[in-house]
Parts: C-alpha cells; sequence; structure tokens
C-alpha cells in the first residue's frame, strides 16, 4: 500500500546532492589494494585438503604395517633380543671420554692358534666370532681352528681397536706406568760405558796395522 | 556493451568509470543506514570489491542493471553490518495511537534537509523506514532480512512516520497552510 509519506521522502531522496566528506581517489586506492589482496580461490584449498589427506593417509599405513622383522620367523630368532640396561650405580657424569687404542694382535695369529696341549675337540661354529673371542685363553689353547683363509693384506695388519676410557682411568693408568724421561735432556759425565765403547774391529782398521 | 565486457575482464579502467559514477550516490545509500561517515566509507569499499569481483560470474544484459544490482549490494552489505552491531528493534504496542494524514509539504523544503531528518531517526527506526519506504522491501523481507518478526517491523515503520511527521512540524510544516 503506497503511503504519500513514504512517496515524498522518496522524490527528495533522488534530488540529495551527491557529495562525499572524504577524498574519493584514497577510497579508490584501498578499493584496488583490497582487490590485489584476494582471498585463495577455492580450488587451492581442495588441492592443499588432498595433500594434507595423502599425507595423513601415508603416515596411517606406515604405522598400521607389520614390523618386518617380527613377520619374518628367521629374521625374529637372528635379532637379539632387546632388553632393558641394568641399572648402572650412581656415578658423576664423566666430563672427558677418551678413545684409548688397544694393541691388538693380527686377526690371523688370533684365529689360528696352534698348541701342543693335546685337548678335546671343540667345534666352534665359524660365524660365531664373538664366541671364539670371548672364552678363556685356556680354552682357546686347546682348539684347533682352522686357519681361515682371509685376504693379505687384512691378515697382516693389526687391527685397530679402541675403548672408551673415563678420564680419570686413562690419567691412573698414565700415573701407574713408570716415567719415562727423555735422554736428550741429561749430559753424561765420565768415560763412555762398556756397551757404548767403539767396537775396535782390527780388519777394518788401516791405521793398526804397521 | 563494452563496459561489461571490460568489466569482466576486471579492466582496472572500466572498474574507476563505474567508480567514479556510482559512489557519490552509494554513498548517500549507506550512510542512510549507518551512524557516521567512517561506517559508510568501510561498507563503501567492501561493496564495490565484491561487486568488481561478483560481476564476472553475472550475465549482464545492458547498463543500466549495473546501478540497481550495485544498489542492492551496497544495502546489503549494510543490513550485514547493522546484524553484527546487533541493534534492538523494540516492538511497539500502541499502533492505535492517532497518526495525522501526511499531506506533502510546500516546496521550500530542500532534499538535503530531508535527507537529515531520516539520518536523525534512532536506528531500527531509520533501518525499516529506509528498506521499507525507500528500497520498496516487504514487511516480509524485511522480517527475513533483519531476523525479527513481521509486527516489529511494521511497528518500528510506524513510530518512524510519526517520528518523522514530529520533526517536520516542529521545523515549520504546518498541514493547514500546505493544503488550506
Amino acid at each position: 500500500m503506497e503511503n504519500p509519506m513514504d512517496d515524498w521522502f522518496r522524490n527528495q531522496l533522488e534530488d540529495v546532492p551527491e557529495t562525499v566528506p572524504f577524498s574519493t581517489e584514497s577510497l579508490w586506492k584501498d578499493i584496488q589494494t583490497a582487490q590485489k589482496t584476494k582471498p585463495l580461490p577455492y580450488y587451492r584449498w581442495v588441492a592443499t585438503a588432498c595433500v594434507a589427506v595423502l599425507v595423513l593417509g601415508g603416515l596411517g599405513w606406515l604405522l598400521t604395517q607389520p614390523d618386518p622383522v617380527a613377520a619374518t620367523p628367521e629374521l625374529a630368532q637372528r635379532s637379539t633380543p632387546r632388553t632393558t640396561a641394568p641399572a648402572k650405580p650412581a656415578m658423576p657424569t664423566p666430563k672427558q671420554v677418551l678413545l684409548v687404542p688397544v694393541p691388538s694382535t693380527p686377526v690371523e695369529s688370533r684365529l689360528a692358534t696352534v698348541t701342543k696341549k693335546p685337548a678335546p675337540q671343540v667345534t666352534v661354529p665359524r660365524d660365531s666370532a664373538v664366541d671364539v673371542l670371548s672364552v678363556t685363553p685356556t680354552e682357546i689353547i686347546a682348539v684347533e681352528t682352522p686357519v681361515l683363509p682371509l685376504p693379505s693384506s687384512v691378515a697382516t695388519r693389526p687391527v685397530k681397536r679402541f675403548r672408551v676410557l673415563h678420564a680419570n682411568d686413562v690419567q691412573a693408568q698414565q700415573d701407574a706406568q713408570p716415567r719415562l724421561y727423555r735422554s736428550e735432556g741429561f749430559v753424561r759425565l765420565g768415560p763412555p760405558a762398556a756397551d757404548s765403547a767403539p767396537v775396535h774391529t782390527p780388519h777394518l782398521s788401516t791405521h793398526s796395522q804397521p | 556493451m563494452e563496459l561489461l565486457e571490460a568489466l569482466r575482464k576486471q579492466n582496472p579502467f572500466a572498474q574507476k568509470r563505474v567508480y567514479d559514477q556510482y559512489v557519490g550516490r552509494m554513498f548517500r545509500v549507506c550512510r542512510r543506514y549507518v551512524r557516521n561517515d567512517e561506517e559508510a566509507r568501510d561498507l563503501l569499499m567492501t561493496g564495490f570489491v565484491k561487486f568488481f569481483q561478483r560481476i564476472q560470474t553475472i550475465e549482464w544484459r545492458e547498463e543500466q542493471a549495473l546501478e540497481p544490482y550495485l544498489r542492492k549490494l551496497m544495502v546489503n552489505e549494510c543490513l550485514q553490518h547493522l546484524r553484527r552491531q546487533k541493534i534492538s528493534y523494540v516492538a511497539v504496542d500502541e499502533l492505535s495511537e492517532h497518526q495525522q494524514p501526511f499531506q506533502p509539504p510546500d516546496d521550500h523544503w530542500s532534499s538535503e534537509e530531508v535527507y537529515r531528518l531520516i539520518l536523525e531517526l534512532p536506528d531500527g527506526y531509520r533501518t525499516v523506514f529506509n528498506l521499507y519506504a525507500i528500497e520498496g522491501y516487504t514487511h516480509r523481507e524485511i522480517a527475513e532480512q533483519l531476523q525479527i518478526s513481521e509486527n516489529t517491523s511494521k511497528s518500528q515503520l510506524h513510530k518512524a512516520r510519526q517520528l518523522l511527521q514530529e520533526k517536520l512540524r516542529k521545523r515549520g510544516y504546518d498541514y493547514g497552510k500546505s493544503h488550506g
């Protein structure tokens, strides 16, 4: 239902001057800036969601897969059981850990030791090298181990081994050893020692012969 | 048609031309719904940005369709803004209160004065009066837009008209002189 008052107001408003109380140019710049910073289109959101689903699905698949070692009985038997380490006594945390070379014998000499003492035949599995090394020396003496064919470079070269020592243990070892002093710092007084005297070789001497 | 095609292709020169043509008129539209010029400016900016984005997806036949579309878009922006502000539309029960029949006043009234009268109305009255009397919405549409009942819309319009008549009378409007 038309109202004369509404009509009158509507007609009056059509003639209102279109003045703007602020700079239209600054507003236009704001509009252009807002147009440049568009939100991401929907297909980008879809692509992002697909990637996220793939990543999560892959992770889930990996986590639900059975352990390959546990699934294979042979591998499960070979693998060492994971045991909890025994509780260590309370020790101060070492400040420094040194790797000390341990003098070792050549591999060949360790593996093949021939003895005079007859002993019962003990068969040692070839793949259990740890067992061979961990038995006592007397037991090793009794064993007649066939010499493994090793490359000459490996057989002759001494294996350099290291063990982890506490810094205090290293210091204790050094203190226990006799101190060796360099001879360069000493001057010998008097005649030279008998063992250090020059050896007289008559057949080489040209001046002793008349 | 060239302008519409250029707008569809996001041509900045075409956009600037449309902006220059309608910025003043659309500012007046926005200003009738909000309380100050700053709010109107913000709504104007949002409205134009949306207009330039949406115009690509609309099949325009003629340039004359631009202004009604832009106007409706601006009004919707204003209504969203008002919804965010949660303006209270209090239903008025005493609708039976007598309202004098309105007779158009003399021509000495400037359009700027009439415009100012509308701006002086309270938020609820002003919004419903603008939507019903100026934009041509029905009470059902207003109720949906503002999430109020139709009766509330009617009562707000009634009170807005009463208040406008009172303001006119205070500023010298006399029924007897108008149609003596």
